[in-house]
């Protein structure tokens, strides 16, 4: 290329915007960001946060985790406490039960997938399965398979007294109470204006029901971020619980999804159980006295993985908390800080 | 600022459980979910005709008709309806990713349209020279009309620069092959400019419900900067883009150089007067050979060196490949991911990502995705290897055609770097008479 | 000297120049025919897998377009039609009051009708969603996962590798067949 002598504007100018341009195009290609590094540099505005809910001020956690008992499941449904505090899980198309210190002690092969399960003193076992419930001798083998409750029907709970079954169907919003024989005695918690019921009301299938003390029916109301209990003949007593996402309150769109009442040991002397209720959205597993009031934390979100719904809890007789975690496949175990 | 993962998880667990939907009133007609539809194939196959019709009619006026004009209309045609239309996606240039992850990926299928755009222009170019480039290119038509003063790039650099193509193709095949990235539309400078003027999407609306949907000033800012730096330095170095960068055009130049016909600067016979020598923008045109120059012992001395290098130089391209890819491995996903989840564990890194997050919580053991990642780690050595070899052997072989000495007697569009755009045409006066002959009905 | 020694010379070359030619051909022919053997007529698209989705808000910004071809939809036969909605309301909100202070969405996208006390609709104003998911985040985390965000094709230019795609934290963008090109939830 041959050079002018005299050094022309032009020249320089072209010159001077070629290096410009092509710094300002490698300036560029080193600033671009294909793959996601520098986030969506949205605006707070923009930003879902729940975190402030999901820490839960340590003090009111009084209990601490011990070593949780793996349950081997693909799909972990129901958790229930046996004689001797045998845990017995369902899950998959079985059952499988550990002895109180998590050794494995019995399996028991289903036919449907369980959805929930409870245990009698004798070790005899109820299971619910989607539409019925199927009765398991404490050796393993099946006694009674129950009739379909019917095409709608998702039995998500079951729980027993000395003479009465109480099985949850939240395809139906309703509890159905049954004899030992599998004889339907009664249906509870269906709207009832007189009676003052407004009815179950679920969004997600995820109402439990547990006895206290062999004569009271707690049942969870989730749509109504509540929990109310009736006598066995379908009488309503009691209901508490409100709608927040402070810890005091039942989270989200529906809530608890998991009760079980505490053995009396733990209480003070008082006519009424406390309960332990167990949520989804903000995974967290509390104790209330019988107003309703937060007693203690159990586990709060940040015990369990983000988005765990379908926890499932129980509390054997020395007291000890066990929570089915479906994420991690386990149950987890829970004592007081004391003990 | 950590966002929450949900789900994930939750979706198997529940699965299996059918439930009811809220229970509406009977009166309320459940609204279904709109999906709107997405343009309609045909409009591909429309482009796929209008792509090989463009290149035929390409053909015809730089070969045939030797029609600058005709070339120059063609190609604001193709602008128009390439870029602005159909919004530069795909293009023959990234549509070479498709077909190597294609070829690499057998669970990618790549549309037969996409094929077409990769496989008609190299077609094109074998038997006419670079008609594609001449008319048809979007990216090629945005930079000619831009050219207001053309640059004399000098020889020694235009040569080095000329290894960019090379370069740039490789590691965007490397990149395609192992699944990591499609870098070429990444860094496609000009179709931000296309979706700026989205010709097709206002035709579309117009046509549709007679509106106009307004400017579109979305088209990312550093893409926009990019082609405008791009279109700068092109106003005064002619499509700076094609010769120094476009990886397509570095498979169109291997094509080019034994295509069946070719450009001509002359309708007939050269007769020397050199009036060609400075026609070109693009620096493709080579000049005469001088007859009395180095004695032909020495030259072969150098090609027979070079020869001798040549295996030496690729085993250490080969080896400097391998070196290298580490670095480039960084851009695959999985890598990145694998080197966030180590560098995590090993507390090397405070906080996490979304992506990490997601990894947690879907319980995938580490060690599986560790295994994962070296294995595309060694697809990179390897590829980063071949990269390194297929570069030095580009250079070698650049550098023994320099020394092989090749009789020229005439002015002569050189083969590979001419864009058949047709502008030397009017300056020879053989042409000249030619078109007199024609005006004058002969 | 010339004429006589070019004459072979120059057809040499062209013998081998048409015989590299023959094999580039074949080559670009073996290449291109063994891809269109397995290619399918059909285009594909762009498209979010929800079940993948963790609403990180990449979408909104990482299109290139703006605002993005990403829209929050809405899966109405997911939806419980929540008097207190988690993808409307504001975590915070005091309560169900509909003033744009209690509103989730920060372009004010979601339009909330009564159906029949206490139900309510919520539909999706795309004018005005710019696909930051948002409201997926709070409809996910706390309600049904009715919200989920989608890629609109009636806007999508397709481009070859979708810009989100490669920001995506969470691996839910896929190619689709353009005949099914929405990946949508079902009741389960």
């Amino acid at each position: 290329m041959k050079k002018r002598r005299g050094i022309s504007t032009t020249g320089v100018i072209i010159a001077v915007v070629i290096t410009v341009a092509t710094a300002a195009a490698v300036v560029v290609i080193l600033r671009f960001d294909p793959t996601g590094k520098g986030g969506s540099g949205l605006g707070e505005q923009f930003v879902y946060d729940s975190e402030q809910y999901r820490k839960t001020d340590p003090n009111l956690i009084h209990y601490k985790e011990l070593k949780p008992i793996e349950t081997g499941l693909k799909v972990a449904r129901g958790i229930a406490v046996g004689p001797d505090d045998a845990v017995y899980v369902a899950g998959d198309r079985k059952i499988v039960a550990f002895d109180r210190d998590g050794k494995s002690i019995a399996e028991i092969a289903l036919g449907d997938p369980p959805q929930c399960l409870a245990v009698e003193a004798d070790g005899t076992i109820y299971t619910g399965m989607i539409d019925h419930v199927e009765v398991y001798s404490k050796g393993g083998r099946r006694i009674a398979k129950w009739p379909s409750v019917g095409d709608d029907a998702i039995i998500t709970s079951i729980a027993l007294s000395d003479s009465d079954v109480f099985v949850a169907d939240s395809g139906n919003s309703v509890v159905l109470h049954y004899d030992k024989a599998g004889r339907l005695v009664n249906r509870i918690g269906q709207v009832d204006k007189e009676r003052g019921i407004p009815g179950l009301l679920v969004r997600k299938p995820c109402i439990d029901v547990a006895v206290e003390n062999g004569k009271v029916l707690w049942v969870t109301n989730p749509g109504r971020w509540r929990v109310e209990s009736y006598s066995f003949d379908g009488a309503p007593k009691r209901h508490w619980g409100r709608q927040s996402q402070e810890i005091e309150g039942f989270c989200g769109c529906c809530n608890p999804t998991c009760i079980a009442v505490l053995p009396r040991l733990r209480q003070a002397q008082s006519s009424h159980g406390w309960l332990i209720t167990g949520e989804k959205g903000l995974p967290r597993v509390k104790i209330c006295d019988e107003t309703g009031c937060l007693r203690s934390v159990v586990a709060g979100p940040e015990a369990f993985a983000k988005g765990t719904v379908g926890l499932d809890l129980t509390v054997d007789s020395r007291g000890r908390v066990l929570v089915l975690d479906p994420v991690a496949k386990a149950v987890r175990v829970f004592v007081k800080k004391d003990d | 600022m950590r966002r929450l993962i949900q789900f994930l998880i939750v979706l198997t667990v529940s699965a299996s459980v059918a439930f009811a939907a809220a229970k509406l009133p009977t009166w309320y007609n459940l609204p279904e979910t709109t999906t709107p539809a997405p343009q309609s194939d045909i409009f591909e196959y429309i482009d796929v005709a209008v792509l090989a019709a463009a290149m035929a009619l390409a053909a015809y006026l730089a070969l045939k008709r030797r029609s600058r004009r005709g070339l120059l209309a063609l190609t604001i045609f193709s602008l128009l309806y390439f870029g602005f239309w159909r919004g530069g996606c795909v293009c023959p240039v990234g549509s070479i990713q498709n077909v190597t992850l294609g070829l690499f990926d057998s669970g990618y299928v790549v549309p037969a349209t996409v094929i077409a755009f990769f496989a008609l222009p190299l077609l094109f170019t074998l038997f006419f020279g670079r008609v594609f480039c001449a008319a048809v290119c979007p990216l090629g038509a945005i930079q000619d009309v831009v050219l207001v003063k053309p640059l004399k790039v000098p020889t020694w650099l235009a040569h080095a620069l000329g290894l960019g193509p090379y370069v740039y193709l490789g590691l965007a095949v490397l990149m395609a092959a192992t699944g990591s990235a499609f870098i070429i539309c990444r860094l496609d400078p000009f179709v931000g400019f296309f979706r700026l003027v989205p010709l097709g999407k206002w035709g579309q609306a117009i046509i549709q419900d007679g509106s106009w949907p307004g400017w579109d000033l979305g088209g990312r800012f550093n893409l926009l900067a990019l082609g405008a730096c791009v279109l700068l330095v092109s106003a005064f170095i002619g499509r700076v883009y094609c010769r120094f960068v476009c990886p397509y055009g570095a498979l169109l130049r291997i094509m080019s150089r034994f295509s069946r016909w070719r450009v001509s600067i002359t309708p007939d016979e050269c007769i020397q007067c050199r009036l060609c020598e400075d026609a070109c923008p693009f620096g493709a045109i080579n000049k005469p050979t001088r007859r009395k120059n180095v004695s032909r012992s020495e030259g072969k001395g150098r090609l027979a060196a070079l020869i001798l290098l040549l295996p030496v130089m690729v085993a250490v391209g080969g080896w400097l490949g391998g070196r290298v890819s580490p670095a480039l491995s960084g851009r695959n996903p999985t890598i990145r991911l694998a080197q966030r989840i180590r560098d995590e564990d090993a507390g090397k890194v405070k906080g996490t990502t979304d992506a990490a997050e997601v990894f947690r919580e879907s319980r995938r053991p580490v060690v599986e995705l560790y295994e994962e990642a070296s294995g595309i780690r060694r697809e990179f050595l390897l590829g980063g290897r071949l990269l390194g070899a297929f570069i030095a052997l580009v250079v070698m072989l650049k550098m023994i055609r320099f020394s092989i000495r090749r009789r020229r007697d005439d002015y002569e569009a050189d083969r590979a770097d001419c864009l058949a755009c047709g502008r030397c045409f009017a300056h020879c006066p053989r042409e000249q008479a030619r078109l007199k002959r024609i005006r004058e009905g002969k | 000297m010339s004429e006589q020694k070019e004459q072979p010379d120059l057809t040499r070359r062209d013998f081998i120049r048409s015989g590299v030619r023959g094999a580039l051909l074949a080559g670009v022919g073996a290449a291109t025919g063994g891809l269109l053997a397995r290619s399918r007529s059909g285009d594909t698209v762009w498209q979010i897998d929800p079940e993948k989705c963790i609403a990180c808000g990449n979408c909104a910004t990482y299109c290139v377009l703006k605002p993005s071809a990403v829209k929050c939809v809405h899966a109405f036969g997911l939806c419980e039609y929540c008097e207190k909605c988690f993808g409307y309301f504001d975590l915070d909100a005091p309560d169900v009051e509909t003033g744009a202070e209690n509103q989730l969405c920060p372009t004010g996208a979601i339009k909330r009708r009564l159906v029949r006390e206490p139900q309510y609709e919520y539909k999706i104003d795309e004018q005005l969603c710019i696909g930051c998911g948002k409201c997926v985040a709070g409809c996910g985390q706390f309600g049904m996962g009715a919200l989920f965000l989608q890629v609109r094709h009636d806007l999508c230019i397709n481009c070859n590798e979708c810009a989100i795609a490669a920001a995506c934290p969470a691996d839910a963008f896929r190619r689709v067949p353009a005949d099914k090109p929405y990946l949508l939830k079902k009741k389960q």
